[in-house]
């Protein structure tokens, strides 16, 4: 009985996983709006990463990642390893990695704001947008966004 | 950016690998996904900030089987990392 109960919780949670992240794909079976993450865009000003301070690679180039909200990819660490991390991370994930991409998922903001200021909204776009905010997710995504913390802070 | 890797963009067709998936809770209530996989990997002129293609251009690469476990040879590892906040670990789990 206990294990049945585990086995079909266990299950919910993959499912609910698989959910969540199918709107990563490259083609996505989902309309964007109904995506519950994004990956954050890389912007030019923001802050360049900068090369290993400690040469442990992995732990604070993740932390420099992240904070500033950047995308990075490294594309081949035979010739390349800019942040001088292809050692650690082979020793502590215990493969030789050629790539990595890393990034920072966060849930998508609301588009309510931008677009009142964009147009004024017709009668068809009025209906459209009530069915949209009466969805579950994205009631979810609202309240996420008003407290998420920034990534630099 | 328009696009992201999952792990069915690093096996085409029939082609077989392995893929592994781990949570791992850092300071305070950072989290990081990691997602490896043995695949093919990207394109070498993959852009991360700009590209938008179809998996047909993956398949591009010259050094990937059309089917079957690739060697031992070619076979190298892809990282992928995502990190996260505690409310989209608490939505996920």
């Amino acid at each position: 009985m206990r294990y049945q109960r585990r086995h079909r919780t266990g299950l919910a949670r993959a499912t609910r996983i698989g959910r969540a992240f199918r709107g990563l794909g490259s083609k996505p079976d989902r309309p964007r709006e109904q995506r519950h993450f994004g990956v954050v865009p890389q912007h030019a000003h923001r802050q360049a990463l900068g090369p290993s301070r400690t040469g442990r690679g992995g732990t604070d180039i993740t932390t420099a990642i992240w904070k500033a909200g950047t995308t990075a990819y490294r594309r081949d660490l035979d010739t390349e390893d800019p942040y001088g991390e292809s050692a650690q991370i082979d020793l502590d994930l215990g493969h030789q990695f050629r790539s990595i991409v890393e990034g920072a998922l966060l849930p998508r903001a609301p588009r309510r704001q931008q677009r009142s200021t964009q147009r004024p909204l017709t009668n068809r776009h009025r209906h459209s947008r009530r069915r949209r905010s009466s969805t579950r997710s994205r009631s979810t995504i609202s309240t996420w966004a008003s407290t998420w913390p920034s990534p630099a802070s | 950016m328009n696009w992201s890797p999952t792990p069915s963009d690093a096996f085409l067709g029939d082609v077989q690998g392995t893929v592994l998936i781990g949570l791992k809770r850092g300071g305070g209530d950072t989290y990081t996904l990691q997602i490896r996989d043995d695949g093919i990997g990207l394109p070498d002129d993959f852009d991360i900030h700009r590209t938008k293609f179809p998996r047909s251009d993956i398949s591009a690469n010259p050094s990937t089987p059309a089917q079957g476990p690739i060697s031992d040879e070619l076979r190298r590892w892809h990282l992928v990392r995502y990190h996260l906040l505690r409310p989209a670990v608490d939505y996920l789990l």
